[in-house]
């Protein structure tokens, strides 16, 4: 089955309704959890894209602090960029403030600074034993995390690439408030990356036209960042024209847009061959860490691409390779199907329907339907 | 394809299950219904109001954005954002999903002949849904400031350059996003520059073009001459966007277009430091641009009158506390602040009366405040009676 078409479908059903005269038009829901660490319940913005109810691939999840502020349109920009294939489609968790500030910033030495703060390492121990094993049990997750943080939420961001590195994969921080205790983080950065060999991680880091504290403490951060490890992937950039407050949803785009800036296969991917996508997998395992299963989507699209083009036998080529790549997939045998039997080998296309038929029956996937009114078609057409 | 359908049962069975199952939703809007006599169709729309909507009685501008299936989600969350941060006016945004796409949105040609058969050709029929059936429609159900924009994306696009040459009257402003113009040999082109030549009082145009096929490419250069040659004194831009493609350059789009056509709406950051009079001003020229009856926001009249009076500037704080007790006579704590700059004026009469203003407006609109407004008005009486 086409995901792509599919995926104009969902659009349509979000927006037809036949059950009632007026319906809420829904991104996400709201829950929360009892926090030990912080001693306090917790609220949680949820956004689910919408490949999470139609495939039983896992995803990707994006923190988002000062959750109430940014969660509707930083999911936006994840669901315009995701269907532009610009990203892969995100699980985004939004993390209301109770206490912003004792929250979001690092122990000083000095107490002379903003009375209530200095619990950054509580909230990421929050983050380590609490937050991310919920979400982990709770949805179907990759093992790649991203921090979006702006202001004390940047700061905050920054105090935990270096203290906790192991929590998060990438980050995104937005006028990090790196002023704060003398430019503590700063101080931190020099050391952290004295004698580092390597550090896996992605960050962007953006500052606007802002009071000159916030400027030069950026630029002295990045200033330390150009002798870092190879393997770190890092940019700064500053926008001229933005605020303090107006910064952050340029920086959230620019910031995926340039993480993700190899993501999208070539405009004619459709002309690859299977070890451009072999190659094009490894180099993407290598930069992310894990195993993507939504590229699973794109090495479908290729398959339907070259089907479309007429070019049969290619198709029948990258999409078993698909099947060998996320064997799990009921729907990759479907497609597989659909290439075999446009290639006349109806025997083989039955029987990839059926294994579509069985494993979608086995993990309830509603397109089972589907791949059982394919299956039947080409029985019809076997004569039998 | 019966497999479409199936997916839609599928999907919209499981959708409906699970909307009835959540009450923790974070929803953004509504989806709604009108009928089209006009289309002779059932027209679905989706609208988001902004934050605070019902809990006032102010008129918003309105945003019309089509191919709303696929763009409502981010374009709500632009206005949301932009807004929040006063970039632009809190607005409406109104979403038109499509039924029948190339039918609507693409302006008649010589060889097309809308008939139950024809798939194209039936803008003007779509422009007099808009105009007859929609927009009278969020009108009399909405608070609306007569300013409303269209954005359209694609074919939405070419439908936005013909609303603004065919049907100009119906938007004020009109954000066009990698307009098909390649469209019926490039026919919008000189259709482009007859109505420049001919129409005079013209609303904003913004369009965008990434790097993109080549005919449209083409087209849209074409119009970019035709507006750099006309003599119209009227407000547009024209963007090219080399990174963006067909469809990445939506979103951008909407967000520099939104951005420009509000250049100058943004007060400073220490817009409490203004006078009244810079104030008003600015409202003016903001009402200048955008051809109605704009007043500074409660909130920037309120931040700084209450700064001249804490700064000791008694009268001018009056001055500005008085004018927003003027423009928003239901909100109590506008009376209560008035009367704060009273007292500290040493005008303890006039602060009286306005305590006892905001307790009265309080009690009648369920402010929260009451217990406030009251304990001010006893203690001036007190400070009265000495």
């Amino acid at each position: 089955m086409k995901l792509f078409h599919w995926l104009n479908i969902v659009f349509y059903a979000f927006a037809i309704n036949l059950f009632a005269q007026k319906s809420p038009v829904i991104i996400g829901e709201r829950t929360c959890v009892f926090s030990k660490i912080l001693n306090e319940e917790r609220a949680l913005l949820i956004y689910l894209p919408p490949q999470y109810f139609t495939t039983k691939a896992s995803f990707p999840v994006m923190y988002l602090l000062d959750g109430e502020e940014h969660f509707h349109h930083a999911t936006g920009v994840i669901e315009f960029l995701s269907r532009q294939n610009k990203i892969p489609p995100m699980i985004v968790v939004a993390i209301p403030n109770t206490q912003r500030t004792r929250d979001l910033t690092p122990k000083t030495e000095s107490d002379d600074e903003v009375s209530e703060g200095g619990s950054a390492d509580r909230f990421a121990d929050f983050f380590a034993n609490e937050l991310i094993p919920y979400v982990d049990s709770t949805y179907r997750t990759q093992p790649f995390r991203l921090l979006i943080g702006h202001s004390f939420g940047g700061l905050f961001a920054f105090h935990t690439m270096f203290n906790r590195p192991e929590l998060f994969n990438a980050f995104i921080s937005i006028s990090a408030s790196l002023w704060w205790d003398n430019r503590g983080e700063i101080r931190k950065a020099e050391n952290f990356f004295k004698d580092r060999k390597s550090f896996l991680k992605i960050l962007y880091f953006t500052i606007g036209n802002e009071g000159d504290d916030m400027v030069k403490s950026n630029e002295a951060m990045s200033k330390i960042l150009k002798s870092t490890p190879k393997d770190f992937y890092w940019k700064f950039t500053i926008l001229e024209k933005e605020s303090h407050g107006s910064i952050v949803h340029r920086s959230i785009y620019d910031g995926l847009e340039w993480m993700y800036r190899n993501w999208r296969l070539p405009e004619n991917f459709e002309s690859m061959s299977m070890p451009d996508i072999e190659a094009y997998y490894k180099k993407m395992k290598a930069k992310f860490g894990y195993e993507y299963t939504t590229l699973e989507a794109m090495t479908n699209a290729v398959g339907y691409a070259l089907m479309g083009k007429g070019k049969i036998a290619q198709a029948v080529e990258v999409l078993k390779y698909n099947t060998i790549q996320f064997p799990d997939s009921p729907n990759v045998y479907d497609s597989l199907g659909e290439a075999l039997e446009a290639a006349g080998q109806l025997d083989q296309a039955a029987i990839n329907y059926l294994i579509a038929v069985e494993l979608g029956t086995a993990v309830n996937d509603p397109n089972t339907v589907i791949f059982r009114l394919h299956y039947n078609n080409v029985m019809k057409k076997l004569g039998q | 394809m019966s497999r479409k359908l199936n997916y839609l049962l599928i999907f919209l069975i499981a959708y409906s299950l699970e909307l009835n199952a959540q009450d923790s939703s974070i929803a953004i809007g509504i989806r709604t219904q009108i009928r089209s006599k006009i289309l002779n169709e059932n027209r679905e729309i989706l609208i988001s109001l902004p934050e605070g909507y019902s809990n006032n009685k102010k008129p918003y501008p309105v945003i019309y954005l089509l191919d709303a299936e696929e763009h409502f989600f981010h374009v709500a969350g632009i206005v949301e954002f932009l807004s929040s941060q006063k970039r632009i006016p809190p607005m409406i945004l109104v979403g038109i999903p499509n039924t029948k796409r190339m039918r609507d949105l693409t302006p008649k040609t010589e060889t097309d002949s809308l008939n139950k058969f024809s798939i194209s050709g039936g803008a003007n029929l779509f422009a007099e849904f808009l105009e007859k059936e929609l927009l009278s429609f969020i009108e009399k159900n909405y608070r609306t400031c007569p300013y409303r924009i269209l954005a359209g994306h694609s074919l939405g696009g070419l439908f936005a350059i013909h609303a603004w040459c065919a049907h100009t009257r119906l938007f004020n402003a009109y954000l066009a996003v990698s307009p098909s113009l390649w469209w019926n040999g490039m026919s919008m082109i000189r259709e482009a520059e007859l109505f420049l030549e001919n129409e005079h009082a013209i609303p904003a145009l913004y369009v965008t073009i990434g790097d993109e096929r080549e005919d449209m490419v083409r087209s849209n250069k074409s119009l970019h001459t035709v507006l750099q040659n006309q003599k119209n004194h009227f407000a547009w831009k024209y963007t090219v966007m080399a990174n963006e493609d067909h469809g990445s350059i939506v979103h951008r789009s909407v967000y520099d277009g939104l951005e420009w056509l509000y250049q100058g709406w943004f007060l400073p950051s220490n817009y409490e430091t203004m006078s009244l009079d810079e104030l008003q001003e600015h409202a003016q020229k903001m009402t200048d641009k955008f051809g109605y009856t704009i007043v500074t926001q409660r909130e920037v009249l309120s931040a700084t009158g209450n700064r001249l009076r804490v700064k000791g500037n008694f009268n001018k704080a009056i001055a500005v506390l008085h004018r927003n007790s003027i423009q928003n006579p239901e909100w109590p704590m506008g009376y209560d602040e008035l009367g704060l700059a009273f007292e500290a004026a040493g005008q303890l009469e006039e602060a009286a009366a306005q305590y006892l203003h905001a307790f009265k407006k309080s009690l009648a609109t369920d402010d929260p405040n009451t217990a406030l407004f009251r304990q001010h008005w006893m203690d001036v009486q007190k400070r009265l009676k000495k």
